[in-house]
């Protein structure tokens, strides 16, 4: 083991801090800081891989949840797929995570970074701008010119750190970096060492501590995997971040997180099942491009993730609250479907028609026919 | 392992039984006159436990879960087969083939059991109520599937709590996958697990109930008839009952009286009912899905199996070999570095999932995770899964021993070919059939049902097609029969289809539904051939199947094209007894609803208007057809609401738009003000063509009667510029080949009375060769383009009207 336990545990963050208070959005270390601690504490006698905080099946246990040991789920998703990211992770290959846009594949790469490394924040952010100096390290001219390359004058960047540290490092939507760019990961995974040619003797390599690795996220409707260089694809394990099998887990997750939305919004408004029903079942429908009874139609260009669910969801409770009588009904659902469906296609909005023309009509049930009373609204 | 304990009384909802400790103690026990033991079917965990029980113990009755219509043919059991080989008990009910296997393979508990048995010089028997007396209450077709166990409430919660997928993975960690386990703690495990099944799933079923009194009574029997313990090896699921009904525990159905039998409705008699050994294989076992399913990937089972019978520990690198040298032959890469990756992330997973070695699972997992390097789409095809599956599923087909009873199917076959005078005999002849004849028709049903299952030695090398249907002016058939030495070969093989040929032709159509993909017009040709082969070949599954094909097709053309031929065998068919069946009457429903909901969705370009058309036509005539019949299904409104959308939708190719305006013109729904409107539209030489060869496609009856129409058409022609009318010219003729001569001739004339010229005359060919002609077009336009200089072209109306032509 690399490093001690103990000296692991003194960098870890705990839940009592101030500063996260005021944060928006505090890091998954330091917002679920309890959780951790406390399965740190039970595995503390494991075995588990050199660098890591925790043994593997706690990290399971803390991103699918455990009931048994009050560890709540943050995730949903097969426990083999999850298995498989983990082990990825422990062997000498990166984890790539694709998928469609929304699929929570960030917020996966973020739980899995606070689990095994008690540290999340080793991001390094991939756009068409992203430079070499994003990644490894830079200097501040200043100190350079004045003190020559040194430990001070350096500025490292995330892939640096987590070399230096032995910790995971989120490379998020590695795919729209340019290619010459992603290819600088490639001596780094597989000799895991970092040449800093402006040193001298020693300090010329950095050697990756236990513990390192890199999880990438990429999204398949940008530009897809295809480009990336096979040296560089042989280096990471692929794994598909599906949407959500199960129509009720789906269901429970739009509906918790919506209103969960809307109480931080200050609408005192919550979805109804049948609602959150309808809302899943159609978007799953436009998603699969297949019916809930088997029957093919087309699918759309535009991203039905649950994510674009739950933000229709929260735009028609506020809508219901503010302009009707706080009551959210299926139109609402239509007229803020306007917004996250259909986009920019226009092929979209003729296929939505045909769907509302050809399954919703047929449907029974109020709620089915207001909303198939109120398709005028996507004109 | 704390497998005992996850899950107590208190865990038990709703338990109008609850759970007695001294029943679970009871069943544990293997020192007492019955012993039950537990298996799960297909476990090779089970099989090496209940052989060393029987040595150990010597019990002298052996009664297995089985179908007991099987005992006096058990001798056939003991004759040196190939296996996978499958009891296969059938029965025939009002015209209805029914028929379900009793699969066995090396390693399966039952096969270890009797053979075992029989070698120690116990007695033998199968237990179960035969078949028939259950079928029409539990219809399941694999009668080894654990069905009871996979569908439990109690196994999702089990799974949850021991942190597995499903009820596989669950069995693999309970049992399979430890490296060694005694028969206690099998006994324990086991009973436990489908003893809470058993309480979670209260009220049990009827068929349950009816084969666990007639099990229990057999026991009984038994127990009056010899000594000696007794061994009862059953479905885990049946052990508590049967314990409870012998010793007087209580047990969810462990009585009669739970039985609802007012449900007990006056059952069709069962005619033809039989059983005999059939050949199985692998893949029969690996496909089935669902409450069918059994025990998944039987080729990784065989190989555990095999690895533990021989003295060797268990190892998994024999499947990755396998694997290297199956992705070898699909011709896929894997580099020494991929192999190591494989390797290593099979090993982590199986060390994750707190296991000794790596198991079926962890093999999968390692494959789709170092190897597939591409987003792999939720249920989708990958080259490297498909790999690791075929391994883990394994080749082998089993193979009957000389001696056995010849399967009934080679019987009836032989029986068939005898009466209709068609056997093959040395030497080559043909036979010609009129498909009107009775006597002939039933002859090519029967070739055509030897045709289905691939018996060598009889082809058909002319005749109707039914397909294209080009000529149906004459129903004919001709076949070539010949005699081959694979004759017999191949009827063997077929008949684990079935029993009868028609039953077996009918499930080797279905088992080829399950091969197509989203793919309509093929599921209709599948049905042509059912039609052909007789209807009663036409099974429930296969219907069913066909059905869901024609829902899942995604191509207007090829829902289309699959309503033409239903619309045919529906309306139109002479031959083959299709015409006006209910079942065909349900699927001409579903691919009119199809292709209707396709056709709102067709794109700008499809390419293949004519195909297009001629869908559309099968779409208008079923709905004209349908009104005056008993298929209800078919919406009228509904289908005008489409075909004005599509009409109105600027999207949609001219064709499609012509020829929805031309279906609601002649259904009288479009007036003719409406057609001419729709007409203006599509003034430009490029659209004028399209449009009409859709309205002529689908009114043609209406359209070269309508003066104006022809009128307009005539004027907007006129408008064209030499250049325009070339380039429109393509389309034009296309449009005009809907109409006979004999109807180009109406329309000419309907358009020269309208114009006031009543001296009609047929235009006369020119004999002229294309050279003269290209110069007198070239010389024309010289003359035209001139004029247009000089400005001296004569304004539109005063045109000669037939100057076009």
């Amino acid at each position: 083991m690399a490093k001690k336990n103990s000296e692991i545990a003194k960098a870890l963050p705990t839940g009592t801090d101030d500063r996260t208070k005021l944060q928006q959005r505090p890091a998954a270390e330091y917002q679920y800081a309890d959780e951790l601690a406390a399965l740190r504490a039970r595995t503390a006698s494991e075995p588990r891989p050199p660098g890591w905080v925790l043994p593997p099946h706690a990290v399971l246990s803390f991103v699918l949840g455990d009931e048994a040991s009050g560890v709540s789920p943050k995730f949903v998703g097969r426990r083999s797929f999850l298995e498989r990211c983990i082990v990825s992770l422990a062997t000498n290959r990166g984890l790539m995570l694709i998928g469609e846009p929304g699929t929570a594949k960030s917020y996966l790469s973020e739980l899995l970074a606070a689990a095994i490394s008690g540290d999340s924040t080793l991001t390094i952010q991939g756009s068409a701008g992203t430079t070499e100096d994003n990644i490894r390290y830079s200097w501040n001219y200043a100190l350079l010119v004045s003190e020559g390359p040194s430990d001070r004058s350096l500025v490292p960047a995330p892939l640096h750190l987590g070399m230096k540290s032995g910790k995971l490092v989120r490379f998020e939507e590695i795919t729209r970096c340019p290619l010459e760019i992603q290819d600088v990961l490639l001596s780094i995974l597989s000799d895991r060492v970092m040449a800093v040619p402006e040193f001298q003797g020693d300090q010329r390599m950095l050697f990756a501590q236990a513990g390192f690795n890199v999880i990438a996220t990429a999204n398949t409707r940008d530009r897809g995997v295809n480009e990336m260089s096979a040296a560089l694809k042989r280096r990471f394990n692929f794994e598909t971040v599906a949407p959500i099998a199960e129509i009720s887990q789906e269901m429970e997750l739009v509906q918790r997180e919506s209103n969960k939305l809307l109480s931080r919004a200050g609408v005192p408004v919550s979805l109804t099942t049948e609602i959150t029903e309808l809302l899943v079942t159609v978007f799953r429908e436009l998603r699969q491009g297949k019916t809930t009874t088997g029957k093919g139609m087309e699918q759309l260009s535009a991203v039905l993730s649950t994510a674009e669910a739950v933000s229709t969801a929260a735009a028609a409770g506020i809508h219901a609250y503010y302009y009707d009588n706080g009551t959210v009904r299926p139109q609402h659902l239509v007229q803020h479907m306007v917004g996250t469906v259909l986009k920019d296609n226009p092929d979209d909005l003729k296929k939505v028609q045909h769907y509302f023309e050809h399954v919703i009509k047929k449907r029974s049930g109020d709620h089915w026919n207001q909303f198939y009373e109120a398709r005028h609204e996507l004109l | 392992m704390t497998f005992t304990r996850t899950a107590t009384d208190a865990d038990v909802p709703f338990a109008e039984i609850p759970f007695e400790p001294d029943l679970l103690e009871r069943l544990c026990r293997i020192d007492t006159d019955v012993v039950f033991f537990p298996v799960r079917h297909h476990s090779p965990v089970a099989a090496r436990l209940v052989a060393e029980l029987i040595v150990n113990r010597q019990p002298s009755a052996v009664l297995i879960e089985g179908p007991s219509d099987f005992n006096d043919h058990f001798h056939e059991l003991l004759l040196e087969h190939d296996l996978p080989i499958a009891i296969y008990s059938y029965f025939r009910c009002q015209e209805s083939h029914f028929g379900a296997y009793y699969p066995f393979c090396e390693y399966s508990p039952e096969w270890l059991a009797l053979r075992q048995g029989n070698h120690a010089g116990a007695i033998v028997r199968f237990i179960d109520l035969p078949w028939a007396g259950v079928a029409q209450r539990d219809q399941g077709a694999h009668r080894y599937a654990d069905a009871e166990l996979r569908r439990g409430k109690y196994v999702r919660h089990l799974c949850e709590r021991m942190q597995v997928e499903d009820f596989d993975d669950l069995w693999d960690k309970l049992i399979e996958s430890q490296a060694s386990i005694s028969l206690e703690e099998y006994f324990r495990r086991v009973h436990a697990f489908c003893y809470h099944t058993r309480l979670w799933e209260q009220p049990i079923g009827d068929s349950d109930i009816r084969r666990e009194a007639f099990m229990a009574e057999q026991i009984r029997l038994m127990r009056r008839q010899t000594n000696g313990q007794l061994l009862v090896v059953t479905g885990g699921f049946h052990s508590s009952a049967l314990a409870a009904r012998l010793d007087g525990y209580r047990c969810p159905g462990a009585s009669d009286d739970e039985a609802t039998s007012t449900t007990d409705k006056a059952l069709p008699k069962i005619e033809d009912a039989g059983i005999s050994l059939t050949s199985y294989s692998y893949s029969r076992l690996d496909n089935l899905t669902g409450y069918e399913a059994g025990m998944p990937n039987p080729g990784f089972y065989e190989h555990a199996w095999r690895q533990r019978q021989g003295a060797g520990e268990y190892s998994h690198q024999p499947l990755l070999v396998e694997l290297v040298n199956e992705l070898r032959d699909r011709r896929q890469t894997l580099s020494t570095a991929d192999l190591i990756a494989v390797e290593t992330t099979a090993r982590a997973l199986a060390a994750l999932r707190g296991r000794f070695h790596v198991w079926r699972r962890d093999l999968i997992d390692a494959v789709t995770s170092s190897l597939i390097k591409d987003e792999l789409e939720y249920g989708c095809q990958s080259p490297f899964v498909d790999a690791i599956h075929a391994v883990l599923r394994g080749k082998r087909r089993g193979r009957l021993a000389a001696g056995t009873r010849l399967p009934p199917l080679v019987h009836d076959i032989r029986h068939q070919l005898n009466e209709a005078n068609l056997e093959a005999k040395q030497g080559v002849r043909s036979v010609t059939l009129d498909l009107l004849e009775a006597e002939d028709l039933s002859r090519s049903r029967l070739l055509h049902r030897l045709r289905i299952l691939g018996i060598v030695g009889f082809e058909r090398t002319g005749g109707t097609d039914f397909l294209n249907r080009a000529d149906l002016t004459r129903l004919w058939e001709e076949w070539r029969v010949r005699w081959s030495q694979e004759f017999d070969s191949t009827c063997i093989e077929a008949s684990r289809y079935g029993t009868s040929l028609a039953d077996a032709a009918g499930a080797k159509l279905a088992e080829r539904s399950q091969t197509l993909d989203r793919d309509a017009a093929r599921a209709a040709e599948l049905l042509v051939q059912a039609a052909q082969a007789g209807i009663e070949t036409l099974s429930a599954t296969l219907l069913q199947r066909l059905n869901d094909l024609i829902e899942e097709e995604p191509q207007f053309i090829g829902a289309a094209g699959a309503l033409g031929h239903v619309l045919y065998l529906y309306f139109h068919d002479e031959a083959f007894g299709t015409n006006h069946s209910p079942q065909i009457a349900r699927l001409l429903a579903v691919a009119f609803e199809r292709s209707l909901w396709l056709l709102e969705s067709i794109g700008q370009s499809s390419g293949n208007e004519r195909v297009v058309l001629r869908g559309m036509q099968a779409l208008l005539e079923t709905c004209q057809r349908a009104s005056g019949s008993s298929v209800a299904a078919i919406d009228r409104a509904e289908f005008v609401a489409v075909l004005q959308r599509v009409e109105r939708d600027a999207r949609k190719p001219a064709a499609v738009r012509g020829a929805a305006a031309g279906m609601l013109w002649t259904l009288g729904v479009a007036d003719d003000e409406q057609i001419l409107a729709d007409l203006l539209i599509f003034t430009s030489p490029s659209d004028l063509g399209d449009f009409l060869a859709g309205l002529f496609a689908l009114a043609r009856e209406v359209a070269q009667r309508h003066a104006k129409l022809v009128q307009t058409i005539d004027r907007l022609i006129n408008e064209f510029g030499a250049d325009d009318f070339q380039a429109s010219l393509p389309s034009l003729r296309l449009a005009f080949t809907y109409f006979t001569p004999r109807e180009k001739h109406y329309m000419l004339t309907t358009l020269f009375e309208s114009l006031g010229l009543k001296q009609v005359k047929p235009l006369e060919a020119l004999h002229v060769d294309a050279v003269s002609a290209a110069q007198a077009l070239a010389f024309e336009e010289r003359v035209f383009e001139m004029i247009a200089r000089f400005g001296l072209e004569s304004p539109p109306e005063s045109t000669d009207g037939a100057a076009h032509e």
